[in-house]
């Protein structure tokens, strides 16, 4: 099995006629955080969808600590966490109820439930509903999902966005120590984490230079 | 895992079943007007309607719901999804053939069905092979709906069956649904006809038992495959149907501005009736035929039962989308929305158990329907 994280050898994804990623290649060691850099409609979600599963490249191989995505779709997953740029939470379900399900589906010990919570810092409000969550508390609980299990890789779109800046500096600290912890990171960011970015150690990785935008409509991707 | 929650409410299409089950009683009772054979064939023709009433809302929780896409990241394995999805779909078909029976019941106890127990009998055989082939739609959806090498025949038939309507990955989408009802009701043909020589007092000889089983047992062998074609395929047609649906929602820019806004002098009323407009499929085609249904059913002389259910089926186009209406007016989001806007209309929108969309908006939406049941007064005191 490769050690690393992950490894994308000549990803092309192309929507219709407009070609949103060509021949691509990108490998993320374990403790390096790699940031996706370039103009809105670049392919930055593009790619960070490819390399999570959520879109499927029209050629190349993506190796998520060496297990292969399509072929071994389960498997691959078992070793990454995703936040993905909107948090799209089922309705009628508790912060705490959510973090109790991925706890269940990536098979996390007690003490990664305590960290999720401790992450999250959400208090009293994971009793509440989480619809009704403002959308920076919903990153918050996203993260929590990130701290459950054993992940080589964390997939993070836009991570510090919607987030106010004590919860940037908890969130920031958190992915260094994961990164001394051998997590490779992979994450689509802005100029204006460039703070965060740096605090990382993060090297940048410019996706494209196309400005149109991918027909899902994602401005920043 | 025992059990993966759900985005939202299932949408088991109640409506559309209970409506199907009266256009079933109501066409077998109209067909018992002329003969036995014309009430077995249209109790034979609108069986397969009533296993299609709901069957998008009983199937959209395989491979459609949000949760499948936002949860496809997660290493859940595709049977948690796939016993998920059952629940709900074994509920929605047991509801769709109960209000099938009971559709056909009542005119059978008002003594308006020739031989009742042989069109009943005849009906749950047909919703045996439903239980055993609806599965298999979305299974061959989540099989098929990939992509293949390009020499493979499944990508040959994915390009010549698309039509350019939409990418060849969800093709298969287009056909599955239609291929599994009308499978349905061919595999179950054979044993309706043992059915009613088996009624007619004939003895039934071994070609009869084997036609009979024989298409039975070719749907258990489908039914058994099901489970493990939706997993093969599941992880990466998802991902396909995603990308399709959103190729098909178009450029970003919308349908031109409906003419009618014009007229609307409420803006908060106007930005509903536009949103609504816009988010409703074919919405004049639905105004049309809602409007042309009770003189186009007079002009084909329709027996006075079949007219009546196809009116109310036909307002269920329109019925419909209002309650999504509803649904959006209740929405957290738009109230927010709507409260902060200094407008008459949106006044109060923003307090709890309001809605945001106004009472002006509704009898806008309402109008058409009040125009159809006129017609249909109408033309029911023209026949009198």
């Amino acid at each position: 099995m490769s050690a690393l994280p992950l490894d994308v050898r000549g990803l092309s994804k192309f929507y219709g006629q407009h070609r949103v990623l060509e021949e691509l290649q990108l490998q993320v060691q374990a403790g390096e955080v790699v940031a996706l850099r370039g103009p809105n409609g670049s392919g930055k979600s593009t790619l960070l969808g490819c390399c999570s599963g959520g879109v499927i490249p029209d050629a190349g191989e993506l190796l998520i600590t060496g297990v292969d995505l399509r072929r071994q779709p389960l498997e691959a997953r078992r070793h990454m966490r995703v936040l993905p740029q909107q948090s799209e939470l089922p309705p009628g379900l508790t912060g705490r109820e959510l973090l109790a399900f991925w706890a269940e589906v990536f098979a996390a010990t007690p003490a990664d439930r305590t960290e999720a919570e401790a992450l999250g810092e959400l208090g009293e409000a994971l009793d509440r509903l989480a619809s009704t969550y403002s959308v920076g508390m919903q990153r918050r609980l996203h993260f929590g999902a990130m701290a459950m299990g054993r992940a080589a890789l964390f997939m993070l779109d836009e991570p510090f966005a919607g987030v106010d800046g004590a919860g940037r500096e908890r969130l920031c600290k958190w992915l260094q120590a994961q990164a001394q912890a051998g997590v490779g990171i992979l994450l689509a960011a802005h100029d204006a984490d460039a703070n965060e970015l740096r605090a990382l150690g993060a090297r940048e990785y410019r996706v494209g230079s196309d400005t149109a935008a991918a027909p899902d409509g994602d401005a920043d991707g | 895992m025992s059990s993966l929650p759900r985005f939202r409410p299932p949408q088991l299409g109640f409506l559309a079943i209970v409506v199907m089950a009266m256009v079933l009683g109501f066409g077998a009772a109209a067909g018992a007007d002329h003969s036995e054979g014309a009430q077995r064939m249209t109790a034979a023709a609108l069986g397969p309607w009533m296993l299609l009433a709901g069957l998008h809302a009983r199937l959209d929780a395989f491979l459609r719901a949000p949760e499948r896409k936002a949860w496809l990241s997660l290493p859940i394995a595709p049977t948690e999804h796939w016993r998920a999805a059952q629940r709900e779909r074994r509920w929605g078909l047991a509801l769709a053939v109960t209000a099938g029976l009971a559709g056909l019941a009542v005119p059978a106890l008002l003594g308006g069905l020739h031989r009742p127990l042989v069109t009943l009998c005849e009906f749950a055989w047909l919703g045996l092979f439903a239980a055993l082939i609806e599965p298999c739609i979305p299974a061959w959806s989540s099989w098929l709906g990939r992509r293949f090498d390009d020499t493979a025949p499944a990508t040959h038939a994915q390009r010549a069956l698309g039509g350019g309507w939409t990418s060849p990955e969800a093709v298969v989408h287009l056909y599955a649904p239609a291929v599994g009802v009308l499978g349905a009701t061919a595999l179950a043909m054979p044993g309706q006809l043992s059915i009613e020589r088996a009624f007619e007092g004939m003895a039934l000889e071994t070609p009869h038992w084997a036609l009979a089983l024989a298409p039975l047992a070719a749907a258990a062998w489908l039914r058994v495959r099901a489970r493990s074609q939706y997993a093969t395929g599941y992880f990466e047609s998802v991902a396909w149907l995603d990308e399709a649906t959103r190729a098909l929602s178009g450029d970003g820019y919308p349908r031109a501005t409906p003419r009618f806004a014009a007229w609307v002098k409420d803006p908060w009323v106007r930005l509903q009736l536009i949103s609504f407009w816009r988010q409703t499929p074919g919405a004049p085609l639905r105004v049309l035929a809602l409007l042309a249904a009770p003189w186009t059913a007079l002009l084909v002389e329709l027996p006075l039962g079949l007219w009546a259910g196809a009116c109310v089926a036909i307002a269920l186009l329109w019925i419909e989308p209002l309650s999504r209406l509803r649904e959006l007016g209740r929405a957290t989001r738009w109230r927010r929305f709507g409260a902060s806007l200094p407008l008459a209309s949106s006044a109060g929108v923003g307090g709890a158990g309001s809605s945001a969309v106004p009472r002006g908006a509704w009898a806008w939406l309402a109008a058409p329907l009040v125009l159809s049941l006129s017609e249909v007064l109408w033309v029911w005191r023209m026949q009198a």
